[in-house]
């Protein structure tokens, strides 16, 4: 990332990489934040300017890393619309926490064009977000019991589905508030963030 | 961007005019945008919605988008508005609202978390949630002087027995040279229990059971008595020992007794074959005996300053033939300088045991009786000759004799003096608390007994007085 830091200029790929390296970093993010997984198995490294808690555990990698090299490649043709990580019960499986990334592609942005838009200010961007959901504990409610997550990506109709992926329910939340959190841009993809829970 | 009056038309336009093609999603989501979180968390100003976020630009040109859609789409549809509507309802049934995107999910599941797994955040929930539901402890009233003085003759001045005790049903004990009373609590009326027969014999220690309607007497002849307090009847005599018995504990039908024979035995009341284990860890008189509210562990102090917790082993020496001693204590604690008699269980917490020394050492102590480590120690100035903890309050009242022969309330854990609190003109050898908590009993060498209201009742006593309060309202708002 050091060689790009100084970069003005974007192209579809890096945007690609900017905005899935986003994802895998906030969902970390949340799954430590949350208390998903015990706080031990996280390690810390430095990213966007903070420290950032990755897993350490290596299921869970594996894990992140297959859904994120899918997103990758739909982001690349730009058919994602929507990153969804589904907090669920693990016993009760009832949805109690969805965190929905929206993600707004420009289509008319060709493969080989650039655009004007300094690495620095998206990563403050970026660094915005990931505050915000470190901040998210001080008003979501407490998961009560053991939870599991799930990722769900909303995708253009004519996408053919790949073989590890299946066509799943949104799992809304009967009865959420809403918190939305900032957005980033990098011109090429636009990422708003908001969390829903349940208000009760 | 056009003229804003415009914009403004077309809002209203598109709003009034329902049958609209934009994905319903879109439209809620839009709704929810207006929306200010902070009426959710009205303290939460940091998640104010930033209007970049919000995108004003893609949001007009949605909004005239659809007008202009609309209008092309009323020239041929306005026959059937109601075929427009059923579409509608249709997709938005079928498609879940949103006609033109697929909902994909990864077919494996993430790894579980570990099974012992607890979320760690419960603990910044609970701290909040308390200290914003419930209010500020106030500080209760401790009045200084004794509620009641009751006169106690003859009651014997001798550090080692243990001579009063306070029932279940409210009746509470106390020897007076050879002579059992029993003073009603509930209506003041006394009674005389027994008196010990032989010359010179007499009673050294006495504990009711559980249920409040036996009581066990421990002899200067050697012997532990069982008697039936409503039919003022002994049940039995139970011998073993060599000495006078100047302790006794019940954990439900066992009876634990120790004496200046050094030995504590346990008997099990219930059958012919009373004595069902021998603890041989003292060398010196046991005067301080104590089950654990939970029945599981036995502390016993010696005037060989010696501190020693059992567990309940003698269960297993009972296949094995009743009579096999075991000497092998859990722990041995030789920290006291001086006798043990002062013991005491805390009732919240498992495992936390207090013990107070003699004149030689004058400390508190409290033990993880798991692990065996002393976990505070206090100096209290003056020989403690016994303990008892608050039933409802992190609390703690411990009796003292010279030099002032005073009682003192402590906060645990923080070891605070609530109130030290003055009367008893000699040592304050014995204490015992009331079946609801309130009060505390004393009874000292200058030969009374005295009743010290100092500890709170805890929240049955607020409910009876908010429903006292209560009542009273309710016949005020008839009249």
């Amino acid at each position: 990332m050091a060689a790009t830091a100084s970069k003005t200029a974007i192209t579809l790929k890096g945007s690609v990489e900017i905005v899935s390296e986003f994802f895998g970093y906030s969902i970390n993010s949340i799954l430590y934040q949350r208390g998903i997984y015990p706080p031990e198995t996280f390690k810390r490294i430095n990213k966007y300017g903070l420290a950032m808690l990755v897993t350490a555990d290596e299921g869970l990698q594996t894990y992140l890393n297959s859904i994120l090299a899918q997103l990758t490649e739909w982001l690349t043709h730009g058919t994602v619309q929507k990153l969804v990580l589904v907090v669920a019960g693990q016993d009760s499986g009832e949805t109690l926490e969805r965190w929905v990334f929206d993600v707004q592609t420009d289509k008319s942005i060709g493969e080989n064009v650039k655009v004007d838009k300094p690495e620095k200010e998206i990563m403050s961007e970026i660094q915005a977000i990931i505050r915000q959901i470190t901040a998210s504990v001080t008003f979501l409610p407490l998961l009560e019991e053991a939870c599991t997550f799930d990722m769900l990506v909303y995708t253009d109709d004519d996408v053919q589905v790949p073989k590890a992926w299946e066509e799943s329910d949104p799992r809304y939340i009967a009865n959420s508030d809403e918190v939305r959190l900032r957005s980033f841009t990098t011109k090429i993809h636009r990422v708003d963030a908001s969390v829903s829970y349940k208000a009760d | 961007m056009t003229s804003a009056p415009l914009k403004f038309e077309c809002c209203m336009d598109s709003l009034q005019n329902t049958p609209c093609k934009r994905p319903p999603s879109r439209s809620s989501s839009s709704s929810k945008r207006g929306r200010t979180p902070g009426s959710r968390t009205p303290h939460g100003d940091r998640f104010i919605p930033n209007r970049s976020a919000m995108d004003l630009d893609v949001s007009n040109f949605e909004l005239t988008r659809k007008h202009l859609e609309l209008n092309t789409e009323n020239n041929d549809v306005n026959a059937s508005p109601a075929k427009e509507e059923y579409k509608k309802e249709l997709a938005q049934t079928l498609m879940h609202g949103n006609p033109s995107s697929k909902v994909l999910a990864f077919k494996s599941k993430a790894p579980k978390p570990a099974e012992s797994h607890q979320n760690s955040l419960r603990v910044l929930y609970t701290q909040n949630r308390e200290a914003s539901s419930v209010p500020r402890k106030y500080s209760r009233q401790i009045p200084q002087a004794p509620e009641r003085i009751l006169d106690a003759p003859e009651l014997l001045d001798d550090y080692y027995l243990n001579l009063l005790d306070w029932s279940s049903t409210n009746i509470l004990a106390v020897a007076l040279g050879d002579s059992i009373y029993l003073w009603n609590a509930s209506d003041g009326s006394i009674q005389q229990l027994m008196q010990a027969q032989g010359e010179n014999a007499h009673v050294t220690s006495l504990s009711w059971i559980q249920e409040g309607n036996h009581m066990a007497v421990g002899t200067s002849d050697h012997k532990v008595q069982i008697w039936d307090v409503e039919r003022k009847k002994q049940i039995r005599t139970m011998t073993g020992h060599r000495g006078r018995v100047s302790s006794l504990s019940w954990n439900g039908p066992l009876l634990s007794s120790g004496a200046k024979d050094s030995l504590v035995l346990h008997h099990d009341v219930r059958v012919a074959d009373h004595k069902v284990g021998t603890l041989r860890g003292h060398t010196q008189e046991v005067c301080g005996l104590k089950w654990c509210p939970w029945g599981n562990m036995l502390a016993t102090g010696g005037n060989d300053n010696l501190l020693n917790i059992w567990d309940d082993r003698y269960s297993s020496n009972r296949g094995q033939g009743s009579q096999t001693p075991s000497d092998q204590p859990l722990h041995r604690l030789e920290a006291h300088q001086a006798a043990v008699k002062a013991l005491a269980w805390c009732p919240w917490h498992k495992n936390l045991l207090a013990s107070g020394g003699g004149t030689a050492d004058r400390m508190i102590r409290f033990w993880n009786t798991g692990s065996g480590a002393c976990l505070n120690a206090v100096d209290t100035h003056s020989q403690v000759c016994a303990l008892q903890w608050s039933q409802h309050d992190k609390e703690l009242v411990s009796c003292h004799g010279y030099s002032h022969n005073q009682l003192i309330l402590w906060k645990y854990p923080s070891m605070v003096k609530v109130a030290e609190l003055t009367g008893h003109t000699s040592r304050v050898l014995h204490m015992s608390q009331s079946p609801d908590g309130t009060t505390v009993v004393t009874a000292a060498a200058d030969e009374t007994l005295r009743f010290w209201k100092i500890l709170s009742g805890g929240d049955a006593l607020k409910k009876e007085r908010a429903a006292a309060k209560e009542s009273i309202l309710n016949s005020m708002s008839i009249r």
